[in-house]
């Protein structure tokens, strides 16, 4: 009963203090002047926040340690070696840079391949974006994301945990960028996201651009940037998506008959465009 | 003047939270330095230490987890794992099945991957500290020490 009670303590803790960051970001730097904090479709992202941290992040924990576990075993240790030979700035430089690298082909295939599309439109179904839409996305998406992510340092076998510093600033970055914030950095944002352009990324149009996580140089280098000087005018995607959270989690996982007379069956709402 | 006080005050409190979050995360400042302290072979480990090496290995690669651009990084996840009963059923499970070499070998596989720290050095992994952490080991040896005085 403990360590239910931990669990929630945490996820109100995480929840309070993003809350304390990014809501007076929100209501003093609007990029949506008309969005409310309380907009529609809010409770289904808490639905998000919540499912993540309390039920998924532990699935997707469980997979990469099962991941890395297997690429241990295949990876050899001469070429480990050779990695971890080499200074520490290089290593961290060579990870974040294939990371950065990968993720960013990994994020174009899931608009382009219409199964990994299936889970990722979940994210992209939110039609309003904020800190909390942040969180939407669907756990088979986030296995996959993560995964990718870390790849390099599984291979390269490099001590992430010597990169803490980096790593706490990309996960709340990458929360920032998704927050109802329009604040320029003027060239800066050439080096490191910012709203303005992931909020593009969020446009209706499944193939806008904007693909890195969080530097857009991938997206520069591969001819991706995009960064007009107004905001999209409507985020989410054309096609119909549930408006709950378990429809959310099924749908994507179904056959698309079956999936339309299930929702018949039960009268799911779907939100229409 | 006041929108622009307001819009300079919300700026660097927002910054300054950000530079926190990520110091705090980084080890560099909220961590209970007692921490360092704690001597691996000493009571606070003692009665737990082969567990705590397995659970510190996990919690260690977890943190050390890069965050996609949507999931997971604020809390503490150690906190979630550290009661989980998932978590142990799974390491147990692990043991029962691989036998006691395999599980010596576990340890150094993990080292080999992202829990580098207890390859190089068995040491630096307590200095990967949490205060969480030592709150849960501070408990298992209180609860221990009271199992064997009963």
């Amino acid at each position: 009963m403990e360590y239910i009670w931990d669990m929630l303590e945490a996820t109100g803790i995480s929840l309070l203090f993003l809350a304390i960051v990014f809501v007076p970001m929100e209501l003093v730097f609007p990029a949506k002047r008309n969005q409310k904090i309380f907009r529609p479709n809010w409770i289904l992202d808490l639905c998000f926040f919540l499912g993540q941290y309390l039920l998924w992040s532990g699935l997707v924990i469980w997979t990469l340690d099962y991941f890395s576990e297997y690429l241990s075993s295949i990876i050899p240790l001469v070429f480990k070696h050779l990695v971890q030979s080499q200074a520490w700035y290089l290593q961290a430089f060579e990870v974040i840079f294939f990371s950065d690298l990968i993720i960013y082909w990994a994020h174009r295939l899931q608009h382009r391949v219409n199964f990994l599309w299936r889970f990722h439109k979940v994210h992209h179904s939110a039609r309003h974006l904020d800190w909390l839409a942040a969180h939407r996305e669907h756990p088979l998406d986030s296995i996959y994301t993560v995964g990718l992510i870390n790849l390099p340092a599984f291979i390269l076998g490099f001590p992430l945990e010597t990169l803490a510093v980096v790593i706490a600033f990309r996960g709340i970055w990458a929360i920032y960028i998704h927050s109802n914030v329009r604040l320029p950095v003027g060239p800066l944002r050439m080096l490191i996201g910012a709203p303005e352009l992931h909020h593009w990324h969020h446009d209706m149009d499944r193939d806008a651009g904007n693909y890195a996580n969080i530097s857009p140089l991938m997206d520069i280098i591969f001819g991706t940037y995009i960064c007009p000087d107004k905001e999209p005018e409507r985020f989410g995607i054309k096609e119909k998506t549930p408006d709950n959270y378990v429809g959310q989690l099924v749908e994507p996982m179904l056959p698309k008959r079956t999936w339309k007379r299930i929702s018949k069956r039960f009268k799911i709402l779907e939100s229409e465009r | 003047m006041k929108k622009r006080l307001i819009q300079g005050f919300t700026l660097v409190s927002f910054l300054t939270l950000i530079v926190l979050f990520v110091a705090y995360k980084g080890g560099f400042i909220g961590r209970s330095s007692d921490y360092l302290h704690i001597d691996p072979n000493g009571t606070v480990i003692k009665n737990n230490q082969e567990d705590s090496v397995t659970i510190l290995d996990t919690v260690i690669r977890e943190e050390a987890l890069m965050p996609s651009s949507k999931s997971m990084i604020i809390s503490d996840q150690a906190k979630f794992k550290f009661d989980s009963t998932i978590y142990h059923k799974l390491i147990e499970e692990y043991h029962r099945k691989e036998g006691e070499e395999n599980k010596k070998q576990k340890v150094y596989m993990y080292s080999s991957k992202s829990g580098y720290v207890i390859d190089r050095d068995r040491e630096s992994l307590w200095k990967s500290n949490d205060s969480m952490l030592i709150e849960y080991l501070k408990r298992g040896a209180t609860d221990s020490t009271d199992k064997k005085n009963n």
